[in-house]
């Protein structure tokens, strides 16, 4: 847990951060050798100053020695003064011992027995951290042992120097008594060289199994530097790698189209951040690239949905997209038109301008709209006329223009329809104008005739001119109507026109015959409307009289007007309770000239409803009947209402 | 004995209406003199003694109704008008004109009532009833 929590740590820290750390471990580890190494050295130069110690001791003993001998052979003060000298050595080194010995030296006394004993005062100190720190090791107490063993045996020449040197320097001196002491020297000699043999083996064994100790201690550490210097490296090494690798693949899966590749965050350092960083912009990215495919579908969908046929050329005229009107207008399938240059589809057959028509299109293109004397040419080869709209486009792959085409044969036909119905129109007026004038000027004779030469006629030529008379007379009615039904709509203006009034004044026109039939006609709150206020007349004044003349013998007409709101429109009633239309005939009746009655019985053109149509047809409404034979006819019609802000 | 107007000039391309129009008011015996031209451009010379007219010694150049037909090749009723009026300017001409149409328009007797010269704007052919109105109404005395 806590070992994890660690590498977690070291995991997240900075790159930075990471390399202080190994570098800083590295020194640690590398100051602990140089530590060692130096430690080892200090001790093994005790080890040897301890052997050079002895040296000196086991040589001060045996000269110590042998001026005993000597001045008990020649009794030289001198010698014995030099015995004395000598012995200091190992007796400076006992005080040492001693006071090392104790619970707490006095390191003082220590290192002053040591010179003492003629060591060099810069080894001192390594000799007594050395006893202190190594007297348990066994190597080292057994060398101490020793010296202690060996000390107390080398203390007895002491004893035996000064009861030689009593002797000596009594008045006679007794030779035995000497000789007796100068025999007790060499056994005690024998003894101390054993001992100091055993001292020095243990001092070497110890310095060897130091130098082991340390060889390997150092050769451990050296390892131990080397080895978390590596593993630190290679940790480092291959996280960067990894975060890395896992980055350069994540941009690359990117980069292949696949928007949703994302970079694993492994740490929280330098790499990590990078990743997160990626992962933000790539998020961003395809939130935007996400967007521009939605604007392009947008895009799409209207171009598909736009009821012209639209192409997208580039400035060399190249078509570079088309929509589903294009393919149905040309009767190509889009894969064949996309590359292809657009004069494939479009002719331009002004042929006056010396212009490639790609390079033309792409200039007038810089204009808003543009009108051009050009054909649309299908994949069979078959013309037809169009209507081209160009409209210049900024894209990223540079200006592109785009074309909207709209076949525009019906609206040719429909101009030559209706140039053909004003011709038929006028062809309609100057031959009832040409037809009227013989006409008058038989019946003007007619009535010359009856009235010049009336006598001379007998009854049956009478009744023959009152034919003629009758006829011409029909015949002039005739004309009128024609007249009349080829004017409507010419020349009038859309006006504001009151019902109410327009119907007034009919009633007031027609008032000789609504007296003379007793008819009553009631209406009321009729609207006010946008129309052609003779045409509106003239369509009241028509379905009022038919109503009048279309009565049953001796009942008196009696005819509604009423009108209501019809969502945009007005819906009009004009209801009598005359003879009624059979239902089979109800269709027949509003056009041209066609009539259900004999003459005789209902006089009239046939006409009067052929009008009323062709004025509400003018005016964009709707007239049918609805009616019961012997009960009556109700006439239904729609007028557009006035638009409120007109 | 009623008074009679002095002259009445006709103007109408149709050889036949010209003799029914003359034979009519010939009849009503209400004008001293009828003429008859067959154009635009007859009627014109007729009121300045020119052409046809030219020194043969029309006693009437300054009718006091004129009878003008509308349709007519060559100058038609309304151009008359036009030229009539410039003639007024300079000659003491106080006709009454009054047109005769075959197919009547509402446009062009709207555009009639706008001319002070045209007293009256009828439908062809003409009858008695129309020229006794027209007499009664705008020449009382010789009712």
């Amino acid at each position: 847990m806590k070992k994890s929590l660690l590498f977690r740590w070291f995991k997240n820290i900075s790159i930075a951060k990471k390399l202080y750390f190994t570098v800083g471990v590295m020194a640690l580890l590398i100051g602990i050798e140089l530590f060692t190494l130096f430690f080892s050295i200090h001790t093994l130069s005790s080890v040897r100053a301890y052997v050079e110690g002895e040296g000196l001791w086991s040589k001060a003993q045996k000269d110590a020695s042998y001026h005993l001998l000597k001045y008990g052979v020649w009794h030289d003060e001198k010698d014995y003064e030099k015995f004395k000298e000598f012995m200091k050595v190992p007796l400076g080194d006992s005080k040492t011992r001693k006071e090392l010995m104790k619970q707490n030296p006095n390191l003082q006394i220590a290192r002053q027995g040591f010179i003492e004993g003629r060591n060099h005062p810069d080894d001192v100190n390594g000799m007594i951290k050395l006893f202190r720190r190594f007297n348990s090791v066994s190597f080292i107490s057994r060398a101490i042992y020793y010296w202690s063993e060996a000390e107390p045996v080398a203390m007895q020449l002491i004893p035996i120097g000064d009861s030689l040197h009593n002797e000596i320097n009594k008045a006679s001196p007794s030779p035995e008594k000497i000789n007796g002491l100068l025999q007790k020297i060499n056994p005690i000699t024998e003894k101390i060289t054993v001992l100091e043999d055993g001292f020095s083996f243990s001092l070497a064994e110890g310095a060897r199994w130091l130098e082991n100790i340390i060889l390997k201690l150092l050769f451990i550490i050296a390892l131990t530097v080397e080895v978390s210097g590596l593993l630190l490296t290679i940790s480092i090494s291959r996280s960067i790698q990894k975060g890395l690798s896992e980055i350069i693949s994540a941009t690359n899966s990117f980069a292949k189209g696949n928007l949703t590749a994302r970079a694993k965050v492994f740490s929280l350092d330098e790499i990590g951040t990078l990743a997160y960083s990626f992962n933000k912009m790539s998020e961003k990215l395809e939130r935007s690239i996400l967007e521009l495919e939605q604007a392009q579908n947008k895009f799409k969908g209207l171009l598909e949905s736009a009821p012209d046929a639209i192409i997208i050329m580039d400035n060399e005229g190249i078509i570079k997209l088309v929509n589903a009107q294009a393919e149905k207008l040309f009767e190509y399938n889009r894969n064949d038109l996309l590359s292809q240059p657009i004069s494939l589809l479009v002719v331009d057959n002004s042929k006056n301008l010396n212009t490639e028509p790609e390079k033309l299109f792409f200039k007038l293109s810089q204009m808003q709209r543009l009108i051009l004397d050009v054909h649309g040419r299908k994949k069979n080869g078959h013309e037809f006329p169009i209507e081209i709209n160009f409209n210049p486009l900024q894209t990223e792959d540079g200006l592109l223009v785009s074309v909207a085409i709209r076949d525009i044969s019906d609206r040719k036909y429909l101009k030559e329809l209706e140039r053909k119905n004003i011709e038929l129109e006028q062809f309609v007026y100057i031959a009832s104008h040409d037809l009227q004038e013989p006409l008058n000027t038989i019946t003007s004779f007619i009535s010359l005739i009856e009235e010049e030469h009336k006598d001379k006629l007998d009854k049956e030529g009478s009744a023959y001119i009152d034919y003629i008379r009758e006829s011409a007379n029909r015949m002039t009615m005739l004309i009128t109507d024609i007249l009349e039904y080829s004017r409507i709509g010419r020349k009038s203006k859309f006006e504001v026109v009151d019902c109410n009034e327009i119907v007034r004044q009919v009633i007031l026109d027609m008032n000789a015959t609504l007296t003379e039939t007793n008819a009553k006609i009631t209406y009321d709150k009729l609207p006010v409307i946008k129309g052609y206020p003779i045409e509106i007349r003239l369509l009241f004044q028509n379905l009022i009289s038919n109503a009048v003349k279309f009565q049953k013998k001796n009942i008196s007409p009696n005819i509604k007007i009423l009108a209501c709101e019809e969502n945009e429109y007005w819906h009009f009633t004009v209801e009598d309770n005359g003879i009624g239309i059979d239902e089979k005939h109800q269709d027949k009746i509003f056009v041209i000239f066609q009539r259900l009655h004999n003459v005789r019985k209902y006089d009239g053109t046939g006409i009067g409803l052929a009008h009323c149509k062709k004025i509400i047809e003018l005016h964009h409404g709707k007239i049918w009947v609805e009616s019961v034979m012997d009960v009556g006819s109700k006439f239904h019609f729609t007028l557009p209402k006035m638009e409120k802000n007109s | 004995m009623k008074k009679k107007l002095s002259c009445i000039l006709l103007i109408e391309d149709n050889e036949f209406t010209n003799i029914f129009n003359q034979k009519l008011i010939k009849n009503l015996d209400i004008t001293e003199q009828i003429c008859v031209t067959e154009s635009g451009k007859e009627g014109l010379d007729f009121l300045i003694s020119k052409g046809r007219f030219e020194g043969n010694g029309v006693s009437c150049p300054n009718p006091d109704i004129i009878f003008l037909d509308i349709n007519m090749p060559g100058m038609n009723g309304w151009e008359f008008i036009e030229e009539f009026k410039e003639i007024k300017k300079n000659k003491p001409i106080s006709s009454k004109i009054v047109m005769l149409t075959t197919s009547p328009n509402p446009d062009d007797e709207q555009k009639a009532k706008l001319i002070a010269e045209i007293i009256a704007f009828k439908r062809k052919p003409l009858t008695k009833v129309i020229i006794n109105e027209i007499i009664t109404e705008h020449f009382p005395d010789f009712a």
